[in-house]
């Protein structure tokens, strides 16, 4: 799949201090991004955190004001492009061209023969069962099936690495799901692959690493688990009596919703709790260790106001699938 | 390199591919033929009625005799200048009352008389709207001197022979060559003008599809902006060649059906075959630069409007470099002929005339390749433009769109 020059570092994305401003205001604000190589990697934030700034100036689509970036180890992000696929937000194709051109066209602006492109875009839209489009022009499908097809353009040229700016946005349930599988597929043939989203399951179920990206700025960086620990599991307790000696083992910052104790699991661990528990008649009816999702950690992160701006920016998106 | 010109071509492919396998090409070849049927439709009827409106007619009221004179010596007169020189003649027998029919003559709206002549060949009188030493009192004099003189003539008795000159033909005479090969200059200059001012201006438009319908995002991740804005308008060249060699073939076969006599233009200095290549590359080069110019403006515009907007003062401009080539085709060697060679928009205009007009050919080798420079330059211009407007990539300064995450 071509030459691989300078990739020793055992990352597909390497960025520092990226900073780019439009108007004065900075969209992009210093991010540091490594993304290993065969890796599933999200960036994920609300809209106008400066996702897909971000992804547009590693693309070379745009040049940064300050930073460095290296694709694929090329510096300048052009010269890897046969080896990358981009999705763009925006989804763009001609509305006359017939499908499998469609397609076919995407890969050989990748250095894809025409007519190895055509073959593979044939066999793509058949074994998903859109067989019948092959010779249909792209203004005649539906949205999903459009996007389904400028993301077969994207990976028709066996990229290295996918970049993928909202791929979930505007599909319903199903093609969301089928999108999934392809990301998953295209990772277990070693592709790296890199999407934006503000949708945290998707980044929960998908990402072995994340970003999370609010104002411009990198919050938070590692792997979904490292985004997890940032909190401390959620202990829920339920007691048949109301109070005792026991109430002294709870930690501070707990409280009590309809007869639920709701807490954080203290740093001596659940040992020292159950016996102070049991030691003092309690009457444990319940008791459950919770992790925290991302959600929790994305909170924790970037704060309430980022976590509420993504939380209305999924909305936005589930609205527009319908 | 190599990958640079491979982008530029799956681009223009595409474009070449997507413009003659539509509907709009078959309008676009037809678009000629709709002109030159417009315009011949329109020019009969102006012609027909330019002349009903401006031909002059002087009424003359004279004896049978005089009539006869004076239309003999106006008909030998227009054998050898032209027909609208010479006002036309409507003779009228004398009435009882010529004042009267003077005045009735005069003021009737339905004729187109400006003056009336009484008195016949010996005592003219002119009366209407036209001053003494006008050029219709003048051609009218004219008439009657001729008449009086072949009345005399006729009268002495001498018999009278009419002029005629030898004439011996050499091949070439520097005058008439030159002024011949001038006239074959212009022709070319025209042609390669209304060619590239008919068919350049679809590039102002060009990039709105890619704008509109996003497919510029997937473009610019993929390949360098120069090759984008390379492979359009090589594109857009190719398919106006195409249309040029068709509309080309379509005249040379109509001629052949139709029989007509094919328009007789002098040969230019450097030869027919030098001179179409030269006319071709010149087209092309011209094209090119427009283009590229065009290309790079019109990348700016968001909408149809904007383009509209865009294309008077474009065009104006191409009249004003085509006044300039056409003012110093003639003055090749002169500071102003220079100047026009040298200016990147002119210079192809400006070597077609010079084509036309002397033999060297190392001169257009030179500007071949300063134009190609220039092409250059100008794609590279254009995509800088369009790298630092519409992407917004480049120093924050010059932006004035936020940035959509």
């Amino acid at each position: 799949m071509g030459d691989n020059p300078t990739v020793h570092t055992g990352l597909a994305i390497e960025a520092r201090g990226l900073v780019k401003s439009f108007d004065g205001k900075r969209a992009v604000d210093g991010i540091d991004i490594a993304v290993p190589q065969g890796s599933i990697y999200g960036i994920l934030g609300p809209n106008g955190a400066g996702k897909t700034t971000t992804l547009r100036v590693l693309l070379g689509i745009i040049d940064p004001d300050e930073g460095s970036r290296r694709l694929l180890g090329h510096e300048r992000p052009l010269e890897a492009a046969r080896q990358v696929g981009y999705l763009p937000e925006e989804r763009g194709l001609y509305p006359s061209m017939k499908t499998r051109e469609a397609i076919a066209f995407m890969g050989a602006l990748r250095g894809l023969p025409l007519r190895e492109g055509r073959k593979r875009a044939e066999v793509m839209l058949r074994d998903i069962g859109l067989g019948g489009y092959v010779d249909k022009p792209v203004k005649s499908l539906s949205k999903g099936m459009a996007q389904t097809v400028q993301l077969f353009g994207t990976i028709v040229h066996h990229p290295r690495l996918i970049v993928l700016d909202e791929p979930f946005s505007g599909l319903d349930a199903i093609n969301q799901a089928r999108l999934e599988n392809m990301i998953r597929a295209q990772a277990a043939e070693g592709a790296t692959i890199i999407f934006s989203t503000h949708v945290i399951a998707h980044a929960e179920r998908l990402c072995e690493r994340i970003a999370i990206i609010a104002h411009g700025k990198v919050r938070f960086e590692g792997s979904v688990a490292e985004a997890r620990e940032r909190l401390r599991p959620h202990v829920r307790l339920r007691t048949r009596s109301p109070d005792g000696p026991w109430r002294a083992a709870l930690p501070p910052g707990m409280h009590q919703v309809d007869g639920l104790w709701s807490f954080e699991l203290p740093r001596s661990g659940i040992e020292p709790l159950l016996k102070a528990l049991i030691d003092g008649h309690a009457g444990i009816e319940e008791l459950s260790i919770e992790r925290p999702g991302l959600h929790d950690a994305f909170v924790a992160i970037a704060g309430e106001e980022a976590a509420r701006e993504l939380q209305e920016s999924a909305v936005v998106q589930a609205e527009a699938a319908e | 390199m190599m990958n640079f010109l491979h982008a530029a071509w799956v681009i223009g492919r595409r474009d070449f591919v997507a413009s003659v396998w539509s509907r709009s090409f078959f309008f676009f070849l037809m678009g000629p033929l709709i002109i030159i049927g417009i315009s011949a439709g329109f020019g009969s009827i102006t012609q027909t009625v330019a002349r009903q409106n401006t031909q002059t007619v002087i009424a003359v009221i004279a004896s049978k005799q005089d009539q006869q004179a004076i239309a003999e010596a106006r008909t030998r007169l227009l054998a050898g200048i032209q027909d609208r020189a010479i006002p036309a003649l409507d003779y009228l027998d004398p009435g009882p009352d010529v004042d009267r029919q003077v005045s009735d003559l005069l003021h009737a709206r339905d004729k187109r008389v400006i003056a009336v002549l009484t008195g016949g060949v010996n005592q003219p009188h002119l009366f209407g709207a036209v001053g003494e030493g006008d050029a219709t009192h003048q051609q009218l004099e004219l008439v009657l001197d001729e008449a009086r003189q072949q009345r005399a003539v006729e009268r002495s008795g001498i018999t009278w022979k009419p002029a005629e000159i030898p004439v011996t033909t050499i091949a070439e005479a520097a005058g008439p060559v030159a002024a011949a090969h001038a006239v074959t200059a212009t022709v070319g200059q025209l042609i390669v003008f209304f060619l590239t001012v008919l068919l350049s201006g679809m590039l102002l438009s060009n990039l709105l599809e890619e704008k509109s319908n996003k497919v510029i995002e997937v473009l610019a991740a993929a390949v360098p902006v120069d090759a984008i804005f390379l492979g359009k308008i090589v594109s857009m060249l190719a398919i106006s060649l195409t249309g040029i060699t068709i509309w080309c073939t379509a005249g040379f076969l109509a001629n052949l059906a139709l029989n007509t006599h094919s328009i007789s233009i002098p040969e230019p200095a450097v030869g027919w075959g030098w001179f179409t290549a030269l006319c071709i590359l010149y087209f092309s080069v011209n094209y090119l630069l427009l283009g590229a110019l065009f290309l790079g403006i019109g990348s700016q515009a968001s909408s149809v409007r904007e383009i509209q907007t865009m294309s008077m003062p474009i065009t104006v401009g191409q009249m004003l470099i085509f006044a300039l080539a056409g003012t110093a085709a003639g003055v090749y060697n002169s500071p102003l002929g220079l100047f026009a060679a040298l200016f990147p928009f002119s210079s192809p205009l400006m070597m077609v005339g010079r084509a036309g007009q002397t033999p060297e050919l190392w001169p257009h080798l030179v500007a071949f390749l300063w134009q190609a420079l220039w092409v250059w330059l100008v794609i590279r211009f254009g995509s800088a433009l369009f790298r630092r407007n519409v992407l917004k990539s480049g120093p924050a300064f010059r932006r004035t769109k936020a940035a959509r995450s």
